[in-house]
């Protein structure tokens, strides 16, 4: 357990930017090499979707400091718009508290969530230090819905497993979580956002991913 | 004696529970938390350490040391944790990870001077995780309440044995100081204060530090258990789809690298 800490923080602190990515490179080779391995039309394109969103984040950490937090959410956001569906992500994280709000405060929490995440994303993605992702492979898990598999390789060489999962909106496969050497972000927020909306209400949810997407937009929080 | 640093490193990472009372959670596949009421103050107390001891700690620490020396002791501590770690692979059976662990090992002692270097990462052997909580695990002890223990953090009644044995391998056990031992362990302590204070503050910053800590401990503990493998009924948990497998086979995912 002591060692497995280690690997619990990595694994925490990856959830936590899990609908995300890393401060990682994206090994384009690789993508290229599931797209050989997935022959399959319907596995291909989630893997696209991807290396899509691991392209965006390795160019905002190589100039993430040229660019600055502003700079990074300005370029993070048509990506992380195109690659997340936000309202199910909205949808599945509340969960049976989702039908308890009114359409205005579903509303208020759609775009909430999108601009944290992508806070999320812009603060912390803000510098290369020669970290790796790469598409291990992707496959359907049921109709509907595909995982892509990918590994991300830390400065120190060790590896860790986030696995994505994509859901078909339209015609566009779009991330409806992230899963992180086993931990689910949809899982972790279900379970925080729903003690909290139980314990405190819906404002104090609201004002606490505003407080911390203030801290991110002022530097104070990285 | 000598495992307070690392009884800190864990702490820092403590608490979380889950109320579990209401049934997303417990749809979310999480255990029950009877010792809420304990475990809650005993984190509080782990964050509040960090943020008065640790934290000033490590910003007095990288005021005085250049960054490669910080870089060589976390090297040095991480090595000694190897012994522990591939022990732990043989145990569960898995003997090519226990390989991999104990040649990192030797490569980074022999090599690396004593660990100070990391060089089994270019000989692509990286770091792994385990310990002997996940042993029980594989060997079938369920995971009972979970706990926060004090300057150590989340852990459960399964896990309990693994701190006694966590200090028999650690290397200031077979130090003939005590001054050696203290001084060993008090740098180990700063050395966690460095390394970890990030993703401290991360938990921290979560909108229910407790439940987001507990619920990420007791699933990478899952994950380790089942040597690194996510099942397909783990991977779909909670969609709630119309047709979603949950009856269907746990079908792992593709197996990947993963330490």
């Amino acid at each position: 357990m002591l060692r497995g800490t280690g690997s619990l923080k990595a694994a925490v602190l990856l959830a936590a930017l899990a609908p995300v990515g890393f401060y990682a490179a994206i090994e384009t080779p690789a993508v290229g090499q599931v797209e050989k391995k997935a022959p399959a039309p319907a596995a291909a394109a989630p893997a696209s979707v991807i290396g899509t969103l691991d392209r965006a984040l390795l160019e905002a950490m190589k100039s993430g400091q040229r660019l600055g937090y502003a700079g990074r959410y300005k370029r993070l956001s048509p990506v992380l718009d195109r690659v997340f569906n936000f309202p199910r992500i909205a949808q599945l994280t509340l969960g049976s508290n989702w039908g308890r709000l009114d359409p205005g405060q579903q509303k208020q929490f759609v775009t909430a969530l999108r601009n944290y995440t992508i806070a999320t994303y812009a603060g912390r993605f803000d510098a290369y230090a020669g970290e790796r992702f790469a598409i291990t492979g992707s496959r359907s898990l049921q109709p509907g819905t595909v995982g892509v598999f990918t590994t991300f390789t830390e400065k120190n060489g060790k590896i860790h497993r986030f696995d994505y999962l994509l859901q078909k909106q339209g015609n566009v496969w779009q991330v409806i979580n992230v899963v992180a050497d086993g931990v689910s972000d949809l899982s972790l927020k279900r379970a925080e956002y729903t003690d909290t909306l139980e314990k405190k209400g819906f404002g104090a949810l609201l004002a606490h991913l505003q407080k911390q997407m203030d801290a991110y937009a002022s530097g104070r929080k990285k | 004696m000598g495992k307070a640093p690392v009884f800190l490193v864990i702490f820092l990472l403590a608490g979380c529970a889950t109320t579990t009372r209401g049934p997303e959670l417990q749809q979310a596949g999480f255990s029950r938390d009877p010792l809420e009421s304990v475990n809650k103050p005993m984190f509080h107390f782990n964050m509040w350490l960090f943020n008065n001891v640790m934290e000033p700690a490590t910003r007095g620490y990288k005021a005085v040391t250049p960054h490669f020396f910080r870089t060589g002791v976390s090297n040095v501590f991480n090595n000694a944790d190897m012994p522990y770690i591939f022990l732990n692979d043989f145990l569960q059976g898995r003997v090519q990870k226990g390989m991999e662990g104990l040649s990192r090992f030797l490569v980074n002692t022999i090599f690396g001077l004593g660990g100070l270097f990391d060089v089994a990462n270019r000989l692509d052997l990286p770091r792994q995780s385990n310990g002997f909580g996940v042993t029980l695990g594989v060997w079938g002890v369920p995971q009972g309440p979970y706990l926060v223990l004090p300057f150590y953090g989340p852990s459960s009644l399964r896990n309990l044995p693994g701190l006694a044995l966590a200090i028999f391998a650690s290397p200031a056990y077979y130090f003939p100081s005590t001054n050696a031992q203290w001084a060993y362990s008090g740098m180990g302590i700063v050395n966690t204060g460095y390394t970890e204070g990030g993703k401290v503050h991360m938990v921290q910053e979560a909108v229910n530090p407790y439940v987001f800590m507990r619920n990420a401990w007791e699933q990478h503990e899952r994950f380790l258990i089942q040597g690194g493998n996510v099942s397909k009924s783990e991977l779909l948990e909670g969609l709630e789809l119309p047709g979603a497998a949950s009856s269907a086979p746990a079908v792992t995912a593709p197996p990947v690298s993963v330490r």
